[in-house]
């Protein structure tokens, strides 16, 4: 896979406009009860968000393996965002962490089962999208170039009178 | 350059998705902020001035009160699930009952108290012990302890007092039964023990 500048660019753009809500659902999926506005561990809305977020990868990018590698950083950059959220206590509130290890753990257990749905969704979404533009392409050609009334193919009746 | 064309050709879609973007960002720090702060909870609210009272009555009972403050420093109210208090004498020479049990208050959660966001509630017991089997073991742990060395007296006998303050933090409502760590998160979890807290 060679990656050009302008892929480079278009993976950094969707990659900042999809991995905060990567951050977002992964952080309420820890901790449904405190954030705001939450998902409440509905794996389904969880799934079709992810689907949503995958589109814009799959909208912007003309080339497919460039979308799906999009949408593998994007999730590795919500995740890693999710962490940092997760932290705050101990960096923000400047208080003690006991057995980091166990604490780290606990949120890559709970959490663990999103990454799957997220780069799944991704994928499926980035489909939607290529498909989306693909449709809107389409029909700004036809727009472009309207049907020649010449070239309109001939009805039964313009045959046999030939 | 080439990031102005990407921009100028997608600017409908990218507005949209930078909209949404801000809007999870915002939610997730509001809610990182919000965790830090319950988590700071859990060492902000504490136990102070706790006040152990013993006397004698002239009917030879015996009166013991306690008052203690809950200093709830934070921007979250809590609701009580339970307070406890009790009151014991400590016996380790005896094999058979090591622990003399003097009073014991328990109040559950049915009683919808709180105490509000930056406030202290302060908590008063009151308890008599009259019974004269209870009495009695009190004066052997005197008289043994008079054997011992110890001048001990009804009123200055070494009464250890314990206070247990349980209350979830606001109304952060989840699965009780199957989210454990989210009950942890929440919980205020403290007690006093004569000598300090814990």
């Amino acid at each position: 896979m060679r990656l050009k500048g302008e892929d480079l660019k278009i993976m950094l753009l969707s990659t900042l406009l999809s991995a905060t809500p990567i951050a977002f659902m992964t952080f309420d999926f820890m901790f449904p009860n405190i954030s705001f506005p939450s998902l409440n561990k509905n794996l389904l809305a969880e799934f079709l968000l992810s689907i949503l977020i995958g589109m814009p990868s799959g909208y912007i990018a003309r080339r497919t393996d460039v979308a799906m590698m999009t949408v593998i950083t994007y999730v590795a950059l919500g995740y890693t965002l999710a962490v940092v959220f997760y932290s705050v206590p101990y960096t923000v509130y400047n208080l003690h962490l006991l057995l980091s290890q166990f604490y780290y753990m606990l949120f890559f257990r709970i959490t663990i089962l999103l990454l799957f749905f997220f780069v799944l969704g991704g994928f499926i979404g980035t489909i939607f999208g290529q498909m989306i533009r693909d449709s809107i392409q389409k029909e700004e050609t036809g727009l472009d170039f309207p049907e020649d009334p010449k070239n309109k193919p001939l009805t039964q009746e313009e045959l046999e009178s030939r | 350059m080439a990031s102005w064309k990407i921009f100028k050709e997608h600017w409908v879609v990218i507005s949209l998705y930078l909209a949404l973007s801000v809007f999870f960002l915002a939610g997730g720090l509001w809610s990182a902020l919000i965790y830090g702060s319950v988590v700071k909870a859990q060492t902000t609210v504490v136990l102070e001035n706790a006040v152990e009272g013993v006397a004698l009555l002239p009917n030879g009972s015996l009166e013991l009160t306690f008052n203690i403050d809950a200093v709830n420093p934070t921007q979250f109210r809590l609701n009580i699930v339970s307070l406890d208090w009790s009151v014991y004498l400590t016996n380790s020479t005896s094999r058979t009952e090591p622990v003399i049990s003097l009073a014991h208050v328990y109040v559950g959660s049915t009683i919808g108290a709180n105490v509000s966001s930056g406030r202290t509630q302060t908590y008063s017991y009151a308890a008599f012990v009259s019974n004269p089997a209870t009495l009695s073991k009190i004066r052997g742990f005197l008289n043994y302890s008079a054997a011992e060395g110890h001048s001990y007296t009804l009123e200055s006998a070494p009464y250890i007092h314990e206070f247990r303050f349980y209350a979830w933090i606001d109304d952060f409502t989840h699965n009780y039964d199957t989210e454990e760590y989210l009950n942890e998160l929440v919980t205020i979890d403290t007690r006093y023990i004569t000598g300090g807290t814990t």
